[in-house]
């Protein structure tokens, strides 16, 4: 018997009561005394969609863009994930009616948030027993191929929210500059990054190496099981453990960047789903978004040290993982 | 009279030829009998080279080019190592070898240009390269020098590549093909001989470590010891 519990997440505002674990970061949450991945257990995603258009998004466009979306995350070959559109509902898109739900709703409240996705959890398992998004009518949306000027592409914000659903944090992949009344994006290697890029962008349509590799390491098929592996170590500033840095893999032979947390007050980091081979680490505080889009406030993540690069290559093996990895900082 | 003396002489020269084809000993050169066993070891040397400039790059939102978060160069140094070799004579001329070549290539990747100014880095690994290549040899019997001691050849043939990243946790295969020219020169005349061996020409590699779309080529050198038997 399945005894679920709401555990209420913004997918911007993203969280942790629930300790992220792993990567990129995953969703998850505590099982007795051990801290367990948010997933899906059962397969395929049973949706449905709330039977509501938007200015310039009827409902069918919606529905369009959101199976496209989830079309993406499941074209991932070394993952095993699935969904099924099972029919429009006039059901608004909240946690505890059963059913998961995606729709538009108008939040002007939150004039800084574009979706949110929530779950309700099964708390003896993690595994994931409803879910719902909602896309703020506050803002201007469309679902044009080629993106239109001054409107939020949904395809793309879709495919970052149902990243969440499926149990990814956020990603740190991103550049940021401030401006006045937030950040602007410079540049982002996640669709997972916390901040979107700019209305009229549709480059967020297309998943990235650390999207790959965040959404195989909560759904491997057998094959990525045996063939990808990780590197885990710790970062530690004046022989302390680092809380809260990011670390970044990059693979010279792909140009892929992968990113990873650590997740301890040791310094502790783990990053998975990566491809073998060698790859380049750098380190950087957290610096380009707000901390709590990754971490629970109450955490003491440390952004008081310096960005750099790790002086020893680091080889991930095949279907194994290169551990023991200490990335000293020095302090500001 | 002097007339004489010279057909007489090179009379003689043609038939003791002759007899020692016939007997095995000696052909105008002093080179190995058909059977005859090879082997040998040395070093070798290939030079470094680039593998290659990769950007680590982010995607802006509205344009096609992107952010350049940082810039790694590679490069492989040159790398010396060991060579070893065992060789069997179908003929005085040709001959065919198996061999394998050992060296420890140190992989850097010199990572520069970071967008928020972490300080330029050199990250490095220590590879083991192995190629374990067969090759055939035609030797210039006709063209040795030295009394017949020193013997030209020329060698072709190819490898298969294994290479150990430092943790030896990764394995990269590949292949090789290539040519060399050389010489050896045997002390003695006997069966059992000990001599040296020196050859240079190019050695082309598919994959390995090598991320190189296509083959590379490269310069190679060996040199070593020999024994025949």
């Amino acid at each position: 018997m399945k005894r679920p519990a709401l555990l209420p997440v913004l997918a911007v505002l993203l969280v942790v009561a629930v300790v992220p674990m792993f990567g990129y970061l995953k969703l998850g949450t505590r099982v007795g005394t051990r801290t367990a991945t948010l997933k899906w257990d059962d397969l395929p995603i049973r949706y449905f969609v709330t039977d509501r258009p938007a200015p310039q998004v009827t409902q069918q466009q919606f529905q369009a863009a959101i199976t496209r979306a989830f079309s993406t995350w499941e074209a991932v070959q070394s993952a095993e994930t699935s969904s099924q559109f099972v029919g429009f509902t006039q059901a608004n898109p909240q946690s505890g009616d059963g059913m998961t739900v995606l729709g538009f709703t108008n939040r002007p409240d939150l004039d800084r948030v574009l979706g949110a996705t929530n779950f309700i959890i099964d708390t003896t398992t993690a595994d994931i027993v409803e879910s719902d998004i909602f896309f703020n009518t506050a803002f201007q949306w469309s679902v044009d191929p080629a993106g239109v000027p001054g409107r939020h592409d949904l395809e793309s914000i879709a495919l970052h929210e149902i990243g969440h659903l499926h149990g990814l944090g956020h990603s740190a992949i991103g550049e940021t500059e401030l401006i006045a009344g937030g950040r602007r994006v410079l540049g982002a290697e996640s669709v997972m990054f916390p901040i979107a890029f700019p209305p009229g962008s549709v480059n967020d349509r297309t998943l990235r190496a650390d999207d790959i590799a965040g959404i195989t390491d909560i759904y491997p098929t057998t094959a990525s099981r045996r063939e990808r592996g990780s590197i885990s170590g710790k970062v530690t500033k004046n022989g302390q453990g680092v809380l809260g840095a990011h670390i970044v893999a990059f693979n010279p032979a792909t140009g892929a960047l992968v990113g990873g947390f650590s997740l301890n007050e040791d310094g502790s980091f783990t990053i998975g789903g990566l491809e073998p081979g060698p790859q380049v680490l750098r380190v950087e505080p957290l610096d380009d978004a707000d901390i709590d889009s990754f971490f629970d406030a109450s955490l003491n993540v440390d952004v008081n040290f310096r960005v750099r690069f790790h002086d020893k290559v680091v080889v991930v093996p095949v279907g194994g993982g290169a551990r023991d990895v200490e990335i000293k900082v020095t302090p500001k | 009279m002097s007339a004489v003396r010279v057909v007489v002489v090179v009379f003689c020269v043609l038939a003791g030829a002759a007899a020692r084809v016939e007997g095995q000993v000696y052909s105008g050169g002093d080179a190995p009998d058909r059977g005859s066993i090879e082997v040998g070891g040395g070093g070798n040397w290939g030079p470094g080279f680039e593998t290659g400039r990769t950007i680590a790059e982010l995607t802006r939102g509205g344009q096609s080019d992107g952010f350049d978060l940082f810039t790694s160069e590679e490069d492989v140094s040159g790398f010396p190592g060991l060579h070893a070799w065992l060789g069997f004579y179908l003929s005085r001329a040709l001959s065919l070898e198996g061999g394998v070549r050992f060296s420890k290539p140190e992989l850097a990747y010199r990572l520069s240009g970071d967008a928020e100014s972490a300080p330029d880095e050199t990250a490095a690994e220590t590879l083991s390269s192995y190629v374990f290549e067969g090759s055939a040899l035609f030797h210039f019997t006709q063209a040795a020098f030295a009394g017949g001691r020193g013997i030209p050849f020329v060698s072709g043939g190819g490898g298969y590549i294994r290479e150990l990243h430092e943790s030896n946790q990764l394995v990269e295969t590949g292949n090789e093909i290539h040519v060399t020219g050389g010489f050896k020169y045997w002390f003695g005349s006997g069966d059992h001989r000990f001599g040296l061996r020196a050859e240079a020409g190019i050695s082309s590699r598919e994959q390995g470590f090598d991320k190189e779309e296509g083959r590379r080529t490269l310069p190679l050198v060996l040199f070593g010891a020999a024994f025949l038997f």
